[in-house]
């Protein structure tokens, strides 16, 4: 246990409201959650890289912080038109 | 422990505590502007400071380096993605982007 393993926790903790949030709210308020967690996700998965020493899978949170950003777009519009 | 230990530690409570705003401000808000108002301290202090974090602790390895493109990607994507969502939430509610008949929006420079 290292000071990454332990802000690796504090930000699970934090997963708590985005996810609470995701399961009562409208659609819209759903993806807010949704953008809140996934970047709550990007960070945590760069904080684990650190705890075990392990960096080329900061990668991962590279790719999820890219498919985040597209994720948001293609939602808010699905929202704003056809959903 | 050394000052790189204490500033690596002081970002790390400086991002999770961003977060932990954002996660609080999410649960407790019901008014859908001000939950998309509460991405932005997460998405900007906590996803800067923990990549910050990062670097002061690796330097400008392999992880540090990503560490600086994961914030810009999450500091750049965060207004663009607040906004595109805000846009959604009103055209679902008012079918319409322009301001409806009875809402008294000045726009920009117009005297009210």
């Amino acid at each position: 246990m290292n000071i990454w393993t332990v802000t690796a926790i504090a930000l699970l903790v934090c997963m708590v409201g985005p996810f609470l949030r995701c399961i009562r709210g409208d659609a819209v308020s759903r993806l807010v959650a949704l953008e809140a967690g996934s970047s709550i996700c990007v960070i945590i998965l760069l904080v684990l890289c650190e705890a075990y020493g392990r960096a080329p899978f900061v990668d991962l949170a590279l790719t999820l912080a890219i498919l985040t950003f597209g994720a948001g777009l293609v939602f808010a519009r699905f929202l704003e038109r056809w959903l | 422990m050394s000052i790189n230990e204490i500033v690596v530690c002081v970002l790390l409570v400086v991002g999770v505590s961003g977060f932990a705003v954002t996660s609080i401000g999410l649960l407790l808000s019901d008014e859908l502007y001000d939950q998309i108002h509460f991405l932005a301290p997460g998405s900007l202090i906590g996803a800067v400071a923990i990549p910050a974090a990062v670097l002061v602790h690796d330097g400008f390895s392999q992880a540090g380096v990503k560490a600086i493109v994961i914030a810009i990607l999450l500091f750049v994507s965060n207004p663009v993605l607040s906004h595109t969502t805000a846009r959604a939430g009103r055209v679902r509610r008012k079918r319409q982007l322009a301001p409806a008949a009875d809402e008294d929006i000045p726009f920009a420079g117009e005297e009210k």
